[in-house]
């Protein structure tokens, strides 16, 4: 069954529209409270793994790159688990920009409509001055995904709709994802179950050997995952024996690491 | 009453897109009918006109006006053509020659590289020949966007929705965009008539006047006709000549005034 991911640069539309979707079709959630159970489980600082979520590291704001890029695989690891499960509809959580190209995630943007919502009415700022803080906001997400992923949160190409709220009304979008979602390419095949597993195998892979390394690509294929990473020449065996070693210990499923190669 | 506009990037599938679309609304489909008819109402070349509005300028066109006067044309003509409702437009920049009227449904349809690239491959190409080719339409229109607008085609701002026709049949991506169409927010209400015709005087005026002053801008309120243009420009004897051949010629105007030394809205045509 289908999976939503929903992302806009209005946090007020945001949380409302995917929590009557949810509710509509009797999904199940996966929002920013989330974040807290993922602090938990890794026993990380629950402020700081939220923060983690808005900023890019840097020395001044007391996040090292490596801690940084630790919780962001943390809360990779636990959202894609959590989407194997079908059924849900995720927002604030980035999924966007780490699930990608998996045939029954719908991934939807919304934008604009600053002259319609409940802040910009009972504060009187004017649509221009709302637009002003929103391209603002936009720039600043878009720096913090390109770090993080190397992708821009605000490219269309990322979504497979993007819908502009200026004169689309919010029950008309519920409306509308909620035909989408029921269209049959939506639904969950064995195929794109495949990739999305393999998809949370190779994040796990990956959150498990940041611990100890930094320049690592992890790529998942039917259960068979590939480490990349650069070494100079007399440091490659010992690399070799550090992947090997952390996967050992870590007890990841020997057969699903039967292929682990350094390019 | 309502008109959409389907925007595309090369070889995304949204010609077929609109063909369905305009065929499920019963809706008239306008594409290449547009710069026909703009050729024969002012008498410029087809190819001059497909040029003006697909190719970026070049270093030398860059000071002359020659693809401002052709778009303004393609503007009065394709504001006319949809002044009656019930179309679809399949063409470059439909979003952008229509972006004064508030009922447009403004569509793009966008498909991964990979997926542009294997429908090239089928019309002959080969897999980098395609890819240079969709590599230069993009850069093209970027470019055009850029000169004429100041906007990037890409942004998803300019339109009310936008498709990654990767995940959808054509069917689904057609009906998404039906289900748009006839939305409360794209009816045309008397007060969108009263915009389109007010809109349309206003690009004919401008369509009169750009070959002699290009640089003027049009307003137009509830008939009411603004002209902005400098000092020497007004006083011209032609300029005089013009506005006054155009008042007599056009019905439903009911005042023409022009203000030189005045710094021109932004939403002047």
């Amino acid at each position: 069954m289908p999976v939503l991911i929903f992302t806009s640069d209005n946090k007020d539309f945001e949380n409302k529209i995917a929590k009557q979707i949810a509710q509509k079709l009797e999904y199940t959630t996966l929002s920013l409270p989330f974040l807290n159970e993922v602090a938990d489980k890794y026993v990380l600082d629950r402020d700081k793994l939220a923060e983690a979520m808005k900023i890019t590291p840097s020395i001044l704001k007391r996040m090292p790159s490596k801690t940084w890029r630790y919780f962001l695989s943390c809360v990779e690891v636990e959202v894609l688990n959590r989407l194997l499960k079908d059924n849900i509809v995720c927002w604030g959580l980035a999924a966007q920009l780490y699930v990608v190209v998996v045939s029954h995630v719908l991934k939807v943007r919304l934008i604009g409509g600053h002259g319609n919502t409940e802040q910009t009415a009972g504060a009187a700022i004017d649509i221009d001055r709302a637009r002003k803080v929103a391209a603002e906001h936009e720039q600043k997400r878009d720096k913090w995904s390109m770090a993080a992923f190397n992708r821009k949160e605000s490219n269309p190409e990322l979504y497979d709709m993007v819908i502009n709220m200026d004169q689309i009304q919010p029950g008309e979008i519920v409306e509308t994802i909620v035909t989408t979602l029921g269209y049959p390419r939506f639904k969950a095949m064995t195929y794109s179950k495949t990739t999305l597993a393999d998809k949370a195998l190779a994040a796990m892979v990956k959150n498990v050997l940041l611990k100890t390394q930094t320049d690592i690509h992890v790529h998942s294929q039917n259960g068979t995952v590939v480490v990349t990473t650069t070494s100079i020449k007399r440091e490659k065996n010992k690399k070799i024996d550090l992947l090997e070693v952390n996967y050992k210990i870590r007890n990841i499923e020997m057969e699903v690491l039967s292929f682990l190669k350094l390019k | 009453m309502a008109i959409v506009t389907i925007s595309r990037g090369s070889y995304s599938m949204g010609k077929k897109v609109a063909q369905k679309v305009a065929e499920n609304l019963g809706f008239d489909l306008i594409s290449q009918a547009l710069l026909y008819e703009t050729s024969d109402r002012f008498r410029i070349p087809h190819k001059q006109l497909q040029k003006a509005i697909h190719d970026a300028p070049g270093i030398f066109e860059q000071h002359q006006h020659t693809k401002k006067m052709f778009l303004a044309y393609i503007r009065s003509t394709l504001v006319e053509m949809v002044s009656k409702g019930n179309i679809v437009y399949h063409g470059l920049a439909g979003h952008f020659l229509l972006n004064h009227l508030p009922h447009v449904f403004k569509v793009r349809i966008t498909a991964s590289m990979e997926n542009r690239v294997a429908v090239k491959i089928k019309e002959g190409l080969s897999e980098p020949q395609a890819k240079i080719k969709i590599l230069e339409d993009d850069d093209h229109r970027k470019k055009w966007t850029r000169s004429i607008y100041q906007a990037d085609p890409n942004d998803g701002m300019l339109y009310d929705l936008v498709i990654g026709i990767d995940k959808f049949s054509i069917d689904d991506a057609v009906e998404l965009i039906c289900q748009g169409a006839l939305k409360k927010s794209f009816e045309s209400t008397p007060e969108c008539i009263r915009l389109s015709q007010d809109f349309l005087l206003a690009c004919k005026l401008k369509a009169a006047l750009v070959e002699n002053f290009p640089d003027v801008g049009v307003i137009c309120e509830y008939g009411n006709l603004l002209v902005y243009a400098t000092t020497k420009e007004a006083h011209a004897n032609k300029f005089k000549d013009v506005l006054g051949y155009f008042q007599r010629e056009n019905k439903g105007i009911h005042n023409l005034e022009v203000h030189d030394m005045m710094t021109m809205p932004d939403q002047a045509v």
